[in-house]
């Protein structure tokens, strides 16, 4: 009698809530690319220099650079997790690439190896102490973050090591009219969506973030879900200071700095849960991209460096008051 | 906890209950069972799998032994994802080819269960927290019947559902049975216990105070086994 009463009400509340879902999943997300065409609209309109080849192609360099270690925090995000050292991995890779190239072609793929290497390594230690000694995500990195900075700054305080020639060329290169960086954002894009959407691990990153001691007892291997995320998101960041090598041909120890703020704001705004499991690589593309036209748009209007700072947390504070607005 | 007596005799078509009053230990067997904790002492034996001693919820499951928690929300469902991955989930590494996952093998199994409970859901991709709470009861033996299991372990399966979902619950461990999966069920509810066990094992400050067959049982024993000792003890 229970379940005739069900059926009757059911479908018509049925309806109401899928479309209610789609909304909660989609609708923010649709606004954050609505709210980028208006921002190169006003780009523009309001500036000659915005809507040219060279701009835009920086615009789409800078966002793959972002990109790129968005998509490893969002991984671990995903997982109810945090990775706030990403900034100063970054700082750290781009010195120890650096050095280790030293200005020669043979030296490049030892650096390549070296930095990610230091990705692997740092990923691993992070898995340890959060699934081993059991301590919060959001204090092992933050605890990371102080260590690799200060590792940082030992190593050198002034720009040091040198890039290779061809390394320094991979900056600049294209493919058609788009940079070879913003193609490898772009593949690592379409990679992270079949991760997802394809992957046995994929789906125990939801899991995991989703209720990890339900994920214990359903046979979810959590600590090699936590290890793996970990280690993906610190690859991610030295990846990211291998192309910070290319663009700058020099081991710049200022390179790093805040980005794990950029990128925890990049995925929020892309829909993404801090509480875990729920995540959306459309979403945090947007928010790589939404955070990259301000901040390019800024400059091209001549807009104060701080007021840039205030801008961006509005943008925040706006967009999680977006999604708890269609949460509930 | 976790004596040997626990796993010792032929699970196989039989019902057994764990009774015992809440914080007898019934649950902290049921989880060290299930390798969930781990045990600390005796052993676990399942019949046909010889001795085994698993230290891993993922070791238990491969074994054929799965728990349905007592606590849906907080051990047996991710509310907030689809149903097809509650579904899936401790199966997923079985349904890849050249580690691609499978969506015409996961759609089977979620479309197997959902005929074989009949769950009422607009998708295989609707959020579990969106069924209603009968509905959602079923997600959790549905994700366990997806692993063929030998044994389940059902922690207060009745807790808190309406009369009409209890009479489900009941008809559905009956089908269980029949098909050949162990059950141990924990309940404090005697009635239940008394009517759907073949045998019954009382708990009483982590140990098992007494096992009573299904000709045998009675409420009266029942208490006396689960109350046994309590008064001299002078525990609160």
């Amino acid at each position: 009698m229970n379940s005739v009463l069900g059926l009757l009400s059911g479908k018509r509340k049925r309806s109401a809530q899928s479309r209610a879902v789609f909304l909660r999943r989609n609708g923010p997300i649709i606004m954050v690319y609505v709210f980028i065409l208006l921002l190169v609209f006003i780009g523009i309109t309001q500036s000659e220099r915005f809507f040219t080849e060279r701009n835009l192609t920086n615009v789409a360099r800078q966002s793959a650079f972002l990109g790129i270690v968005a998509l490893g925090q969002m991984l671990v995000i995903l997982t109810a997790g945090i990775d706030l050292s990403v900034g100063s991995l970054v700082k750290v890779s781009i010195l120890v690439s650096a050095i280790v190239m030293n200005g020669e072609s043979a030296n490049v793929l030892p650096a390549i190896i070296a930095t990610l290497g230091l990705g692997v390594l740092v990923g691993l230690i992070h898995g340890f102490l959060i699934n081993e000694l059991r301590i919060a995500p959001f204090i092992v990195t933050l605890a990371s973050l102080v260590i690799l900075r200060g590792i940082g700054l030992t190593i050198s305080s002034s720009p040091v090591g040198k890039a290779s020639r061809e390394v320094m060329m991979f900056y600049v290169q294209k493919i058609g009219p788009i940079p070879i960086i913003a193609w490898m954002f772009f593949l690592l894009i379409v990679l992270t969506i079949l991760l997802l959407r394809f992957t046995v691990f994929g789906k125990y990153l939801y899991a995991v973030g989703g209720n990890i001691e339900v994920a214990r007892l359903s046979g979810v291997p959590v600590k090699a879900v936590r290890y793996g995320v970990y280690v993906l998101c610190s690859l991610t960041a030295a990846v990211t200071g291998l192309l910070w090598l290319s663009r700058m041909g020099v081991g710049d120890p200022a390179i790093g700095d805040g980005i794990e703020l950029q990128t925890i704001t990049a995925v929020i705004i892309g829909g993404t849960s801090l509480f875990g499991g729920r995540a959306s690589v459309l979403g945090t593309l947007g928010g790589v991209l939404l955070l990259g036209i301000t901040a390019n748009l800024l400059v091209m209007l001549g807009v104060n460096q701080f007021i840039q700072g205030l801008i961006q947390g509005v943008i925040i504070v706006a967009a999680v008051a977006l999604y708890k607005q269609e949460g509930e | 906890m976790g004596e040997s007596s626990t796993g010792k005799s032929d699970l196989a078509d039989a019902h057994r209950a764990g009774a015992g009053m809440v914080g007898s230990g019934r649950t902290e067997l049921a989880r060290a069972l299930f390798g969930a904790d781990a045990l600390t002492g005796g052993s676990i034996k399942l019949v046909g799998k010889g001795s085994a001693a698993w230290g891993s919820p993922a070791q238990a499951i491969d074994a054929g032994l799965v728990p349905a928690p007592e606590d849906r929300k907080a051990h047996g469902l991710f509310t907030s994802l689809s149903v097809r991955i509650n579904v899936t989930i401790p199966i997923l590494s079985t349904l890849t080819r050249f580690g691609v996952l499978k969506r015409s093998a996961e759609d089977k199994v979620v479309r197997g269960a959902q005929e074989r409970l009949s769950i009422v859901m607009s998708s295989a991709d609707q959020e579990t927290q969106f069924l209603s709470g009968g509905n959602q009861q079923k997600v959790v033996p549905a994700k366990w019947l997806s692993t063929n299991p030998a044994v389940i372990i059902l922690d207060e399966p009745t807790r808190g559902v309406d009369v009409g979902a209890k009479f489900e619950i009941y008809k559905l461990m009956r089908q269980l049975n029949d098909r050949g999966i162990a059950i141990v069920m924990i309940s404090s509810e005697l009635p239940e216990v008394i009517g759907m066990s073949d045998r019954i094992m009382v708990m009483n400050d982590g140990r098992i105070a007494g096992e009573l067959t299904r000709e045998e049982a009675g409420e009266a024993r029942i208490i006396e086994f689960a109350t046994m000792g309590a008064s001299e003890a002078g525990r609160p």
